[in-house]
């Protein structure tokens, strides 16, 4: 008898309608326990699919609390429980199926496997509400609990590949697709492995077939024309890369699930059907299958192991890796006689390419194929099997440890073994260790003479570059003995001993005369190899880089050295860079319609970043007391004179570096730079638009840059006032730093924090005009918020404390003046809707910020974030009307996720309202827990009841 | 089932039928609109008091005219009603224009009759109506049920709708050319007046409070025997 009470259907019926309202049916459903009120609920319709809403607005899902009331009572109710599931399984309510899954989890296995077809159905789909770790669950219990077939229709619908064109979005890889993502795919069939390979041979095949039509679909019916399916190795090896997504995780489970299935009773059978397949693919992991199995103890296995390292197509190069790892366990445990079949094998070279494809390998890359005689072609034999032999020479015995003996006398040492680095490219052929053993006649001999070797070899000119890259940095005296030979060097080369130098620079080094006369002759080097540069025809991509980090160098020593002799130096070769013809028009138009901004593209092209190291030059000069550095100042500023304007240089990377750095010319030159920022104001609004593009550029750059303070107000005072006017406002602009703040924003910045400075005063004409209508509210509201900010982050450091007092009395003021405007009607609220930052700062007083954040919110105004819950608990210990006031207007004017921080703090602020004794502020917690309720928010309507048992 | 309107009397009113909530919902009315809370008034003393043909009659209609101004004292937007009347006219007329006979009894003979094209498409507008004015009227329940009209098609919203249709059913006057049929059984119509309340209150009250009445009915159904819930 069940000890649960029976309800009245009069109550049921009652019940369901006090819970009509969403929140309170999640509530009750949430917590309804009693399995009795399975059937009365049922006759009401209470389990029926709430289905899936479509409007205007779109598709919606209506909630389904009922399912975790289901879950709850299946164990109790299992048949009931799954006629109900029966029902509503083919919903397409995500809420409906994902609870269906949960709850046919709950149900016992004979239940369980009435829903598994529609199980499979709804994970098929690719639904993604549905958990996919608890339909693992379900296959690992129906496997467990000897439903095999059953497990099989969901791991079907889980792993089986389909073609991404058949329509499902959800996890396609390529062409093909799955209804799981990647990430899950991959962590839960490798979950499964164990599971899955205990089904036997059904289970491999079951896997196998998948990996057949992953890649049918990847060959797109290609057939034989398909380039196929490649990975280094089929072991586990860091070089696979996992480029294939589904595949590759297919043939991890293949392999693995092929090894376990060979270890027990289908033995060789697992390999047979591997090997016997027709795909090359499938075939190299029947050899790896082989090979890691063969150690078992099943003699079956270890002897069709052997068998395939005496055939003869499992020599071929596809599937090397595989027979590398084949012949390493199993030649230790070869007979004699089997040892002498292998040997006879390999030295017949019956698996060698055939004598055409030896010819050509024997002259590549371009030499004369008809001049190769027999001997060459016996000799790429003989290298071919020097290769092969090579990678499992240590487990070579008898005739062919002999054979291999000769031939490494013959060849001696190969770098590039066949097996171990298959990828092609990434590996210097040199070690840091092995280019230091040469003298420097070897090595730039080496380096005039070396070119990548034959396909499928793994060395590349970069990568042996990046060795030198690294040697150039350890010893950059060592290339200097270069001298003018070092313009003779292949680019690539030239370019990492240089950037090797950068970074030598930065750790003391200093070039030589006789290297700063090598790096001046690059200089000169006309960059007229077009090729490689389509978007910038006449510069060579490879000496626009090389010219690029030379800049670097030249910087590099500029920064690092106060001595006229290098700065000289570097003036030298820095000079003629200043007119380097990267960017050109063409190229920074591509730059820019790439997305990239003007600052970016200084810092990434030739032209700007010698600009940028010439003003670096020019600051490193005027720490210089002497006539020579005073001419030599006056040669840079010169220079620098040639660029500034879009008359002169129209490149927008230019102009970004020049509003990066008018602060360094100002402090060498006040004149030169006012005459500078003068030109930048006025073409702010001139109707020229290139014109206005370069000064947008120059000044959005600038004012992001400098930090506010009275040098900069004074350097920037006229860029401010143009870009706070009504004629800026009406016109198109460009930024140069793309950021989240735009110039007006850093303009209002710049203007809102002197004031709090006392560089200017409420009165300054720079004040009026911030807030005469030209920037947006959005901006003010911003700058304002800033300063708020920047208060509480002052008030976070010990070393900031003496000056945040007067600081935040003008900033008060402020505020106070930005409030009396907004309630003369001169102002608006919104002004003051990131004014969040000044509460949390923590420095101002309640009794100030309160009654204005109240002020703000009464005229609609919400605060761009409502993260002062703290602070606002803090208020209501001494004004709880105005603190729930306050609180209500933030929750309701705010999405329900973004008030996290206002949540966790609003109990004790509901209940110091509700025990305040005042009307209003009674009223207001209480409509504030009524809209809490209606939101569903039961545990904050818990901790009030707990707040309110304290007292 | 504890407390809710059909909970124990807190003593005034036929029967002692005022229960602690029906004060609230009645307090909770009359703080929107005073005719309403009457309605609601005398809907409660109708069905609580003496049952008569009468008394039923008036409580229903009390019931119905309720429902109908709720989502105006609300504050929700309005469903209107599809007009059935006005296409029961349109059908009358091309019915008599076409010279169709009024009596059943006058009706062809056969499973098929031609009627004119008129006439049929008169019928259409009818059957549009009839089917417009039964959603219609469900999302109106939904709007009382939920606060929202989307989700008419939910458990509690026919359930609550089940007993409005009752009270409608039960506003019109009877046949009297025919016998009288028996009365409903007051406990049924106060059990179904009960589950129009338990929706008020979830409109009216504050959703705090609302949310603790389901703690409590959680308890209750959460009962084993003995503990006091059966």
């Amino acid at each position: 008898m069940s000890p649960w009470s029976v309800p009245d259907p009069g109550d049921v019926a009652r019940t369901l309608a006090a819970v009509g309202e969403p929140s309170l049916r999640r509530l009750f459903f949430g917590g309804l326990e009693n399995p009795e009120w399975l059937e009365p609920l049922a006759a009401l319709g209470t389990f029926a699919d709430p289905g899936v809403d479509i409007s205007d607005a779109g598709r919606s899902a209506l909630p389904w609390p009922e399912g975790d009331y289901l879950r709850r009572v299946a164990p109790e109710r299992p048949v009931r429980v799954r006629s109900l599931l029966q029902e509503v399984v083919g919903s397409a309510n995500p809420w409906v199926q994902r609870a269906v899954v949960d709850i046919a989890a709950e149900l016992p296995v004979d239940d369980l496997v009435v829903l598994v077809p529609a199980i499979a159905r709804l994970v098929a789909s690719g639904s993604d509400r549905v958990d996919v770790l608890k339909s693992a669950s379900l296959i690992e219990r129906l496997l467990d609990e000897g439903k095999p077939r059953d497990a099989k229709k969901l791991l079907n619908a889980m792993f089986g590949p389909t073609s991404s064109e058949a329509g499902r979005p959800q996890g396609s890889f390529g062409r093909i697709a799955t209804s799981i993502d990647e990430y899950w795919y991959r962590e839960v069939l490798g979950r499964l492995t164990s599971r899955v390979a205990a089904l036997g041979m059904e289970g491999l095949k079951l896997v196998v077939g998948w990996l057949m039509r992953a890649i049918e679909i990847r060959d797109g019916g290609l057939g034989e024309l398909s380039l196929g399916l490649w990975r280094p190795f089929i072991a586990a090896h860091a070089q696979n890369g996992g480029s294939y997504g589904v595949e590759d995780v297919l043939i991890d489970a293949a392999r693995d699930i092929g090894i376990e299935v060979a270890r027990g009773p289908a033995g060789r059978e697992a390999v047979d059907f591997l090997c016997g397949l027709n795909n090359v693919l499938i075939r190299r992991i029947g050899v790896e299958v082989a090979a890691c199995a063969s150690d078992g103890g099943n003699a079956e296995v270890a002897a069709v192991a052997d068998e395939l390292l005496l055939d003869r197509p499992v020599l071929g190069w596809d599937l090397r890796p595989e027979y590398t790892r084949l012949a390493l366990a199993r030649a230790p445990h070869l007979t004699t006689a089997q040892r002498q079949d292998w040997a006879v094998l390999i030295r017949g070279g019956s698996w060698l390419p055939p004598a055409d494809r030896l010819r050509e390998m024997a002259v590549w890359p371009d030499g004369d194929v008809s001049a190769v005689g027999t001997d060459e072609i016996q000799l790429q034999g003989r290298q071919l099997t020097y290769r092969l032999l090579k990678d499992f020479s240590q487990v070579l015995t008898g005739e062919l440890a002999e054979a291999f003996a000769q031939l490494e006398t013959e060849f001696g040492d190969l770098a590039d073994s066949d097996i171990s680095s298959p990828y092609p490219g990434p590996n210097s052929l040199l070690t840091p260790d092995e280019l230091a053993g040469l003298t420097d006649a070897e090595l730039f001999s080496y380096l005039a003479g070396w070119a990548p070797q034959l396909p499928p070899g793994n060395f590349s000119a970069n990568a042996l570059a990046r060795t030198i890259e690294s040697a150039a940095t350890a010893n950059p005296q060592r290339f200097e003995a270069l001298g003018a030979g070092l313009r003779d060097m292949d680019p690539v080369y030239i370019r990492r001993i240089i950037s090797g130098w950068v970074q030598a620079a930065r750790k003391g080094y200093r070039p030589s005369d006789e290297a700063w006369a090598a790096l001046a002759l690059l200089t000169n080097q006309e960059p007229g190899k077009a090729e490689g540069n389509p978007g910038s025809p006449g510069i060579s991509l490879v000496w626009r880089d090389l010219h690029r980090t030379l800049v670097d160098l030249l910087q590099a020593v500029t920064d690092e050295d106060s001595s006229l002799v290098q700065l000289d130096h570097c003036w030298t070769v820095l000079k003629p860079m200043l007119d380097h013809r990267d960017p050109d028009p063409a190229s920074e138009e591509n730059l820019l319609d790439g997305n990239m901004d003007p600052l970016t593209i200084s810092l990434n092209t030739v032209r700007p970043a010698a600009l940028r190291a010439a003003f670096h030059l020019l600051t490193k000069l005027s720490e210089i007391d002497s006539s020579e550095a005073a001419d030599r100042r006056q040669d840079v500023i010169s220079q620098l004179s040639l660029h500034a304007g879009p008359a002169r240089d129209p490149s927008l990377g230019v102009a970004a570096v020049f509003g990066e750095n008018l602060g360094r010319a100002w402090n060498d030159d006040e004149s030169w730079t006012a005459t500078t920022t003068e030109m930048l104001a006025a073409a702010l609004t001139s109707s020229d638009e290139s014109e206005r593009t370069w000064a947008d550029v120059a000044a959005s750059v600038a004012l992001r840059v400098y930090s506010p303070g009275l040098a900069v107000m004074r350097m920037l005072r006229l860029v401010l006032e143009s870009v706070t006017s009504q004629p800026y406002a009406e016109l198109t602009h460009k930024e140069g730093w793309t950021g989240q703040r735009s110039t007006a924003q850093s303009a209002a910045t710049h203007v809102i924090t002197t004031i709090a400075q006392g560089v200017i005063q409420l009165d300054d004409p720079l004040v009026e005009g911030l807030f005469r209508g030209a920037v947006s509210i959005t901006d003010i509201a911003e700058a304002i918020g800033h300063l708020g900010w920047q208060l509480m982050r002052l008030a976070g450091e010990e070393a900031h404390r003496d000056v945040l007092g007067e600081l935040s009395v003008r900033a008060r003021e402020l505020v106070d003046f930005r409030v009396a405007a907004a309630r003369q009607g001169t102002a608006q609220y919104g002004e003051l809707s990131h004014f969040h930052w000044w509460i949390r700062s923590g420095i101002f007083d309640i009794a100030w910020w309160l009654p204005i954040v109240a002020e703000i919110t009464e005229h609609g105004i919400s605060l761009e974030k409502v993260f002062i819950g703290q602070q606002l608990a803090r208020a209501a210990q001494t004004d709880p009307a105005t603190a729930i006031v306050v609180l209500r207007r933030l929750t309701e004017s705010t999405d329900y996720w973004q008030r996290y921080d206002l949540l966790q703090n609003s109990a004790s602020i509901i209940s110091l309202a509700l025990k305040s004794g005042d009307d209003d502020a009674v009223s207001e917690a209480r409509s504030l827990l009524d809209t809490v309720a209606r939101e569903g928010n039961f545990p904050l309507l818990d901790e009030v009841d707990r707040f309110e048992s304290r007292s | 089932m504890v407390g809710g309107p059909g909970g124990p009397a807190t003593g005034s009113g036929p029967g002692g039928c005022w229960t602690e909530a029906r004060t609230q919902i009645f307090a909770l009315l009359d703080a929107k609109d005073s005719d309403a809370a009457e309605l609601y008034k005398v809907a409660v003393e109708s069905l609580a008091g003496r049952l008569t043909g009468a008394s039923v009659l008036v409580g229903a209609h009390c019931v119905r005219e309720l429902i109908k101004v709720l989502p105006v004292i609300l504050g929700y937007p309005v469903i209107e009603r599809a007009d059935a009347s006005r296409a029961a006219r349109e059908l009358n007329r091309a019915w008599l224009e076409a010279g169709l006979p009024r009596a059943p009894e006058g009706a062809p003979q056969g499973e098929v009759v031609s009627v004119p094209r008129a006439v049929y498409v008169s019928v259409i507008d009818v059957v549009n109506a009839g089917a417009s004015g039964s959603k219609n009227s469900r999302e109106l329940t939904s709007l009382i049920v939920t606060g929202q009209s989307r989700d008419p098609e939910a458990p509690p919203v026919q359930r609550v709708h089940r007993s409005i249709e009752m009270f409608r059913g039960l506003a019109h006057a009877r046949d009297y050319t025919k016998p009288a049929g028996p009365l409903p059984g007051q406990e049924h119509l106060l059990g179904e007046l009960a589950i129009i309340e338990e929706a008020l209150l979830n409109r009216l009250a504050n959703m705090a409070d609302r949310a603790k009445t389901v703690y409590g009915l959680l308890a209750v159904a959460n009962s084993k025997v003995g503990e006091g819930g059966q």
